[in-house]
Order: C-alpha cells, then structure tokens, then sequence
C-alpha cells in the first residue's frame, strides 16, 4: 500500500477543503451579480454550485474506491453505468421521438464507446490490466460525454428534418426514388450536423485554450509534450467516437421512419415538450 | 382491363390532427383514356386519396394494382415512376432548375434512362417558362412556377398514370391552358389515364369524364381541424 504523501505526484499541489471554500467566493460573485441585476437565477446558480460540488465529491468516492479495491467487475459495472448514462442523457436531449429512440440511441452509444476505448485503450496505449481504472474510465468518459452530443445533434436533426422536409423527400419518392436516394440528404445533413462540434473542437485545441486532460496532465507535472501526444490520441478518440454515434444512430432513425414500401413515416413521431 | 385500380382504399383517424385521414372505403379503376375528378367537401382527403393511389401513405388500408397486379414493396419505386402523384406544392429543393430537373434520371428506378436536356427546354418553352428557367434556383421560383416545373419534372419521366392534385392552381390562365392541353396530348399518347383533383368546375369539364365523391369526414374529425 501507498503511503498518503505518495498519493500526490512530486511536482502538484495538494487542495485543501479551506483553498475550495476560497474559490468558492467566485461562485458567490456570480450570485451577486445575477441579484443586483434581478437575473432571477440566483437560486439556479446556487443548485447548480451545489450539484457540481456534490456530483464530483461522489464521483471522486467512487472512483477512489474503485481504484482501490481493484476489481474488475467493479470497473466494468462502473462502465456500463456511465454508458447507460450517456444513452440516456443524449436521448433526453432530443425534441422528437419514436418507439424504439432509447435502444438506438444505448446501442449507438454502446458500440462507438466500446470500439474506440478498445482501441486507444489495447491497441494505442496498451493498458495492463485491460481494466486499469486509471486509464479506462477517464477515456471512455471522454468518449462517450462527446459521442452523446453527436448522437442527439443527428438523432434531432434527422427527426426533425424528416418530419419539417417531408414534402422535400415524397417529392422525390413520387418520381420514383427508394427511400434511400430520397432521404439521403436529410441523414446526411444530420450526421454532418452531429460532428460538427468536435471538428470545431480539433480546429481551434491548443489555440483558444488548452484541452482539459491536457491540462490536467500538465498541471500534474507531466512534461507538455507527453501531454499533448496522449490529448492527440485522445481527440482522435474522440474523432472517431463521433463520427461512430453520428453514422449509427442517423441510419438506425432513418431505418425506424421510412418503411419497406419505401415511406416515410413521419406519424410515428411524438413531440416533446420542453 | 383496369391500368390502376385501388379497393377499399381508407386511411384511419389520427390521435394527431397534423397526421392525414381518409374515410372511406373508396374503391375506382381506371381504363385507358380514362380522368377521374375527385369530388368532396374540404378536409374529405382528395389529397390523402391520391397519396394513397401512390402509396405513399404508410397508414393507408386497403389494395392498389397495377395492371391487374398488386405491387411488391420493392417494386413501389419502379410504380411511382409509372403512376406520378403531383403534390399541389412542389416543396422548394436546395439545387438549380436543371439539376432538380434531371435528378429522377439519377434514381435506380431510371433504369439507365438518360435526361434529354432538349425535350427538358422545349417543355418549358411550350409551359410559357422563362427561357433562362433551367438556370435559376428552385426555391427562387414562384409557386405557379415551380407547379410548372413539377409538371415538366414528371413528364420527362414517361409515367402511364398522373394523379393531378391543383396542378394549375398557381398557374396565370395562359399557362394553365398549356398545361392542360399538354396533359391532354400526353394521353393520347399511349393507354394513358388521370386522377385530377381541382377546385375549378371549369377544369374539371375539361378534362375529366367521370367523377368520385369522397365522403364527408366524420364530425369530431372535423372538430379538430
């Protein structure tokens, strides 16, 4: 076992509860603000301070006592947790829905986060064991808080747009289209708008502010470099991930909407509201 | 023998009042040289109809055939190329006259068929479209405009069957009278037949020789409109 002061890497600079409740005046500032100015998100600012507190405390629990006990069935119950999350977070997010969205969207999600973590993990980094928490629940959480914003970007989009652009896409099935060559353009349209984000992302890292592990690794005292190599690997990662849960759930929705008889069935869609 | 011919065509009720219905069952056949008008009050489905006769309902109930014969799933694009539904609005698509002109030529159910840009320029001519129409942009066209392209759009791909929802009903008098009168020419071209829908009686003498009548919807139907 470790001793406490091993816990720490030579080079970082341990909290204290006392140095949070300094940066917690930050927060307060923003309270103030948003009462001098009758924002009317006061009470938001403070739950929302809260939650990030309590939401990380819990996590960091966990996480310590994953590591610790060092079980693999821990870490894959942790995984699959996170995977289930994820699905069901980048669902939430959408505004039209049919029977059928939420498999789409876990199986999406499932898929492109067990293949790219599989590889950074295995095949780029080698991690042993394949499950060192240390390594594969930082990655795949990366992968799948990014996979989950494309999947509901497409999934919105091409719901959306096969409602909103149905007479687009009869239009070219009167003339004799399959489903395919009509609503091609919608699901594509979607699947572009999906990985939007992290192309935006990959074009600016490093100039407007440096990406998150990157500086969490710089700032634990790995030299920049090897930072930035593992934040190149991760963004491809994450690349991947994307372009993964884009590709899959658009043709999963295209496949739920349109039938055999080369349709659109656009009636199964419901409206959330909200 | 019956070139269409739909049994017992209906379309349930919708929880929502977006989704189309159509009472029914309506049942016709349509023998060479034949044009049905379907007649109905407003909100009776003389579109959701001829959607139907496309199947492009995925609600609707009932049979369609085809020279006798009932269509096959995969088959359904190959028979929209043969039975063209004309939507009253021609929904404004993101690309040049020309290209939105010759896409249908770019679909499997072409079947190598080429677009002839020639037959393309003299239909708009004869349509009383501006000579530089194939180089405008879809969306820029007016309605009564884009209705004529539709209609060029459709001709070019040699259908046996027109289902005509207001096709002219944009159109300025001169060019409805062109386009009946290429609707006109285009049936005697062949065993050619027409389901026109049409708010003008006066068009409806014209062209068609026999009529359906669509029932009154149901009234708590109407309620929701």
């Amino acid at each position: 076992m470790t001793s406490e002061a091993e816990l720490v890497s030579p080079g970082i600079i341990a909290l204290t509860w006392f140095d949070l409740a300094v940066a917690a005046s930050l927060i307060l500032v923003a309270a103030l603000v948003s009462l001098a100015l009758k924002l009317g998100i006061t009470s938001k600012i403070a739950v929302a301070a809260l939650r990030t507190t309590v939401q990380l405390s819990l996590v960091g629990l966990i996480l310590q006592w994953v590591f610790a006990l060092e079980r693999w069935y821990l870490v894959l119950a942790l995984l699959s947790s996170m995977i289930i999350n994820a699905g069901v977070a980048g669902v939430r997010r959408t505004q039209r829905r049919y029977g059928g969205i939420w498999t789409h969207g876990l199986f999406s999600i499932t898929v492109c986060g067990l293949i790219t973590t599989f590889v950074v993990t295995e095949l780029v980094i080698g991690v042993r064991p394949w499950w060192e928490p240390r390594y594969i629940i930082p990655l795949m959480g990366m992968v799948l808080g990014n996979a989950l914003t494309a999947l509901s970007l497409t999934l919105d989009r091409v719901t959306n747009d096969l409602e909103v652009r149905r007479a687009e896409v009869d239009s070219w099935l009167a003339l004799g289209a399959t489903k395919w060559e009509a609503a091609r353009p919608i699901v594509a349209d979607a699947i572009r708008t999906g990985m939007i984000p992290i192309i935006n992302t990959m074009s600016v890292a490093g100039i407007v502010a440096l990406p998150g592990m990157m500086t969490g690794q710089i700032l634990a005292g790995q030299p920049p470099m090897e930072a930035v190599m593992y934040q190149i690997v991760v963004m491809f990662m994450i690349a991947g991930a994307c372009a993964m849960a884009a590709l899959l759930s658009g043709l999963l929705a295209f496949r739920a909407l349109t039938t055999a008889r080369h349709q659109v069935a656009s009636h199964l869609l419901r409206k959330i509201d909200g | 023998m019956f070139i269409l011919q739909a049994r017992d065509l209906s379309v349930p009720p919708a929880s929502s009042k977006a989704v189309a219905s159509l009472e029914g069952p309506v049942s016709v056949g349509l023998t060479a040289g034949d044009v049905v008008a379907v007649l109905g009050p407003s909100g009776s489905g003389k579109t959701t109809f001829l959607r139907c006769l496309a199947m492009l309902e995925p609600r609707a109930q009932g049979d369609v055939f085809f020279r006798n014969e009932l269509i096959e799933p995969s088959d359904t694009p190959a028979f929209r190329r043969l039975v063209a539904y004309l939507p009253q609005q021609p929904p404004a698509v993101p690309m040049k006259v020309e290209d939105a002109l010759a896409h249908p030529f770019s679909f499997r159910s072409a079947k190598g068929a080429d677009f002839d840009r020639g037959a393309a320029k003299q239909l708009c001519g004869r349509l009383l479209l501006p000579s530089d129409v194939m180089n405008r942009w879809s969306p820029d066209l007016s309605v009564g405009e884009s209705q004529r392209i539709a209609l060029v759009r459709t001709m070019l791909t040699k259908p046996q069957v027109l289902l005509l929802d207001e096709f002219t009903s944009a159109m300025d008098p001169a060019g409805m009278a062109e386009a009946e009168r290429l609707v006109t020419e285009w049936l005697k071209e062949g065993e050619r037949a027409a389901v026109l829908v049409s708010h003008d009686s006066r068009q409806r003498t014209r062209l068609a020789n026999r009529t359906i009548t669509l029932e009154q919807v149901r009234p708590e139907t109407m309620d929701e409109d």
